[in-house]
This record gives C-alpha cells, structure tokens and sequence, in this order.
C-alpha cells in the first residue's frame, strides 16, 4: 500500500509536468538532430554545386583518419558528449527552477489545493514527493534522455561518416568513450542535486510562501540580501554572520554552468574530463567536493529551508475571510 | 459517540470573530444543512472541522483533533469545497488512479462505474469538462469512498437545475446509508430542504438554531392573519411578520398551535422563511421566544 501510495505520488508529478519531463529532452534531442541534420544537408547541396569540389567532405574525413591520433578523436568525441549534455542539463536545471517555484504555489492559485488536502497525505509527504523529484526523479529522467539521445546522435553520424566513405568504427565508435562518461555524468547529478539542494529548499519555501509573483521574490531576495552583505562587509559596521544571498545567487549561477562547481576553475571546468587521462582526476574532484565544509553548510541550510517550507504549506491560511 | 463535538469553537480574523463560541454535537446517520448569510461563519466552521485552520476551544471530529490529525482524519471525512477544485490538468483516469493509490478505502470499480453511465471519457482533462460534469467527476470520487463523514460546501454551485438535482438525488439514493453523516452548506436552501435531518443556524459566528427538521415542523408555524386580527396576532409575539396579498403572515415558534388556529390559516415553515426570519430580527429570535 505505501509503496504504490508514494509511487503514485511521484507519478502525480509526472503527470502535471509532462511537458517538461517528457516532452522537453524529446524536444531538444530532436532539434539537436535536425539542426546536425540541415547542416549536413546545406553542405551536401554546397559541394554537389561547386563542380569539383565533391571531395572535399571525404577529403577532410580520409585526412582525419590519417593524421589525427588517437587522443584527438578522442577529445572531439569527448567534448561531443559532453556538449550535447551540458544542452541537456541546462534545460533541466530551468526546467528544476520552475518546477520548484511552482510545486507548493500553482495548486493554491488554482484553488485545488483543497482538493489535495481532501485526501489523506499529509503535508510532509506532499513536498518529500516534490523533492524527490527535483533531487531523484527529474535528474534520473534527464540522465536516461542525454543516455538515449547521444546513443542515436552516435549512430546518426555514424552513418552520416559511412554515406561520406569514412570510417564511423575508426573516427567515431572506436575512439567514442561513453563508459567514461556517463557513469561520471551520473555522479556530477547526484552532487548536483546536493550542491544545489540549498537553491531548491529556497525555491520551495518561495513556492509554499509567496501570495504572488514567485518567480520575483524568488530573485529579489537573495539579490537585496547580496546587496546589503557587500555592503556590510564595506562597511564593517554590520555583521550578516553567513553570506545566505552571495550563497544562494552563486550556486544558482553554477547551476546554469553544468559540472562547473566540480572544479575550482568553474570556466575550465566544462572541459573538464575531456582527454583521457584528465577523466581519472574528475573522479576525486567530485568525490572531494562532498567532503568540503561548503557542501555541507548547503545542505544544512537547504534542509532548513525545506522544513520551513512543509511548515509553512502545513499551516498557513489562504483565505483569511469566510 | 459524536461525530463532530464542539464546545466554545472560537476563530478569530484580526478583530472580527468568525467563529464566537460555537458549541455542536453532530450525530451519526444524520443530515444537516449548516445555513446562514455571507461572512456568519459557515465556511470556517467548515474549515476547522476539516483540519484546515487552527482554532480556538474544543473541537473533535470522529473522536481525533482536526488539525493536529488532519491526514488520518481524511480516511473517514471527505469534502467537496466548491467546484472547482479539481485540479484543470489532470485526466479523470488519473485521478481515479491517483485516489486509489492514496486512500485505502477508495473503491476504484464503483467509482468506475459510476463514470460509465456519463458522458465523461476516462481521457478527458478535467479542463475540457463543463461545470457540471467536473461536479459529477468530484461526486463520483467522493462516493466511491466509504466515508463517515461527508461535508458539502456549497456543493452545486454555478450549477444548472438538472445537475443539481441529479446531485442530490444520486446522494440520498446511492451514498446515504443512514449511518454516514453529511453536512451541507448552501445557499439554495429549498433544493436541499427535504433531504434534511437536522437544522443549523449560523449568525455572527454563533449557532442560533439547532433542531432537527421534525422539531422544526412541531414548533415553527406560519399564520396567515387576516387585517383585523393583526392585534391579537401581535400579542402572541411572533418571530416575524410580512404582508402577503393583503394579508400578514406571522411566524411563531414555541407558541401552541391550537392558539394559533384562532388567527388564521395554519401553515408549515418553510426553511427558507424561518432562515429569514432568523437574519433579519435584531437580536436572536430563539432568545426572544424563550422569553415568552
């Protein structure tokens, strides 16, 4: 009974964001395709114009299989992979920030939030369910569409490789280490979800909180917050203790930079992990981020943030007239 | 044991009382119609029983405190608030399928069942439903939970008069069982006056008349006093007076009815009337015919 109540739960959630969760990858993976796709096309349509010049894309490709080693096919195939996904988790991460601001506000503007209450979950297992989602469920479903959309793209210019006369097994399935990648795109989201975990707990309290316009308190107070820290340490005439606004607008920047926080240089961290031997350092930096102080003190004030969060859902009232 | 019992309920907004020391013993097998204007009280009554908002006093709803056990509370009390609570997304598919999962005694067949003799697909969003059906939708949910306390809050509302009745033909046919209890809040008393047990009267946060229907009928009569026996119709002090076609009814409660006869024709009160009767005189009439 309780797993399929909490399982329900979870699929309710599916069901409101559909567009979002299932519609959205489709979206992105097929445009990515497309745009591949037009270009190829465009240069097909160049090449068989320019009288002589037919070779030229077969030319390029036996020139590659000549003279590029191994480690460069590996590094193109590298930031191939991890370029459509950082696509994908920027969406997600959006997609993450809406779903929040909305998961504790919407029900109450449209009034069903009576509705919900009329059913016996309590308030507690209601947000869990959200959070589950934005920690678990939603990371989960991105990880299995990038998995599934670099799976096609492979194939896709595999085959565009073989139409040209090159060699998709040489240039592009051999060298082509998604084993290397995945597992570690799997682990940066589940640190994600705990680097960011302090940015959802204050989404959702925003959500369970704001009578309007969450999307602006959501900005607006950790933006003033900055303003008055800065100030502050200024001035040295107040002392705010710890920085929450600095706190909160920098992870949400990280959140947008995919994989960024895992390294101390954010900018050259996208390329992180992209040659070979550079894989096996990325493993200790994540695993060493879960051991620095500032993970944990995120993860403190996100709790915090997500308990007052079920308080609130649990006691305000709305309709303060009969 | 009571199904709601209230000793002293108070709500406070600000400085205005919503709810000032509400006492009420809801038995079960009864149905009660909670009326009273806009602004006396009755949907924070409601929400109070329903573990929505806090309060002030006594107040236990199936033996539990509503808004410290509000969840648990939910396995054996059900509401409709107002029609259009549902959510507009969802498909009725999985809203059946998401109230199976939660509620342990939710039949989903009967619930089913019920759809099946609509016009409302299983597919259909909620959004793409008239007022009416999404009511339909919420009744047939509710109905298919075996509840012992269900509470209406202006159920039919924005309704047409087929759906209406319908409504409350299918719940006193196929949900009433004489051991659950319902409490219906409306405004269009007249439709719900014959489905009644019991009578609450709710003004400024106070209950001013709890009665059932049959004492209702004993005590509360209208006369229609001719002009020249208007005097001795005063005397006997009654509730209230209108004309009517030249003639003045009188409403009496508490008052022998044998006396009465003498005045005039003898009507029965209708719940409309003795509500108005209620409302409209300055101070409660209950006290003023206590006094007689």
């Amino acid at each position: 009974m309780n797993a399929l109540k909490y399982a329900t739960l979870l699929k309710r959630e599916y069901w409101e964001h559909r567009g979002s969760l299932k519609w959205t990858p489709v979206w992105i993976g097929g445009a990515i395709l497309l745009m591949l796709i037009l270009a190829w096309i465009t240069g097909q349509s160049v090449i068989f114009r320019n009288d002589g010049s037919e070779h030229l894309v077969e030319g390029g490709l036996k020139a590659l299989e000549q003279h590029a080693t191994g480690e460069h096919l590996k590094m193109g195939t590298a930031a191939m992979l991890y370029g459509t996904g950082a696509v994908f988790s920027i969406a997600m991460f959006i997609v993450l920030i809406f779903y929040c601001l909305g998961a504790l506000y919407d029900d109450r503007r449209d009034r069903s939030l009576l509705f919900w209450r009329s059913l016996p979950v309590s308030d507690l297992e209601t947000v869990l369910s959200k959070l589950v989602m934005v920690m678990i469920a939603v990371p989960l479903i991105y990880f299995v569409a990038i998995v599934a959309f670099q799976i096609v793209l492979l194939i896709v210019t595999g085959l565009m490789v073989l139409i040209q006369g090159g060699s998709p097994v040489k240039l592009l399935w051999g060298p082509v280490e998604p084993m290397a990648y995945w597992p570690r795109l799997a682990v940066a989201f589940a640190l994600q979800s705990l680097w960011l975990l302090p940015v959802y707990g204050w989404l959702l309290l925003v959500s369970a909180w704001a009578r309007s316009k969450p999307f602006l308190w959501a900005v607006l107070v950790p933006v003033v917050l900055a303003v008055l820290e800065a100030w502050s340490s200024l001035t040295a005439s107040l002392k705010l203790g710890y920085k929450f606004g600095d706190l909160l607008l920098s992870r949400i920047v990280t959140g947008f930079a995919p994989l960024s926080w895992s390294s101390n240089d954010g900018a050259e961290s996208m390329m992180v992990g992209v040659s070979g031997e550079r894989y096996s350092t990325e493993w200790s930096v994540l695993i060493e981020r879960l051991g620095t102080l500032e993970m944990w003190v995120g993860i403190a004030i996100g709790i915090a943030f997500i308990a007052a969060a079920i308080w609130m859902r649990r006691y305000r009232d709305d309709s303060a007239t009969t | 044991m009571s199904v709601i019992r209230a000793r002293g309920l108070s709500k406070r907004y600000g400085s205005k009382a919503a709810l000032d020391g509400v006492d009420l013993d809801v038995q079960p097998g009864r149905i009660i119609g909670l009326i009273g204007p806009n602004g006396a009280g009755k949907t924070t009554a409601l929400k109070a029983i329903l573990g929505l908002t806090t309060f002030d006093g006594e107040l236990e709803v199936l033996g539990r405190d509503p808004f410290r056990q509000r969840h648990a509370l939910m396995h054996e009390v059900c509401f409709i608030a107002d029609v259009a609570v549902l959510p507009r997304w969802i498909r009725v598919c999985e809203l059946i399928e998401y109230v199976g999962a939660v509620h342990p005694r939710f039949d989903r067949k009967h619930c089913e069942a019920i759809l099946a003799k609509t016009q409302i697909k299983p597919g259909n969003r909620i959004r793409e439903l008239s007022k009416g059906m999404i009511v339909q939708v919420h009744l047939a949910l509710v109905m298919s939970i075996d509840a012992r306390l269900l509470i209406l809050d202006e159920p039919t509302l924005g309704l047409d008069i087929l759906y209406r009745k319908r409504f409350y033909e299918q719940l006193l046919n196929d949900y009433f069982d004489g051991e659950r209890t319902i409490l219906i809040t409306t405004h269009q008393v007249e439709e719900i006056e014959h489905l009644l047990t019991d009578l609450l009267f709710i003004r400024d946060g106070r209950i001013v008349l709890d009665q059932t229907m049959d004492a209702v009928a004993a005590s509360y009569h209208q006369v229609l006093v001719p002009a020249d026996r208007l005097a001795q119709a005063r005397a006997l002090g009654p509730l209230s007076e209108r004309r009517l076609l030249g003639k003045t009814v009188c409403l009496y409660g508490n008052t022998d009815a044998g006396e009465l006869a003498g005045l005039g024709e003898i009507h029965p009160v209708s719940v409309a009337d003795l509500f108005v009767a209620f409302m409209e005189t300055p101070e409660s009439p209950a006290q003023a015919g206590a006094m007689q």
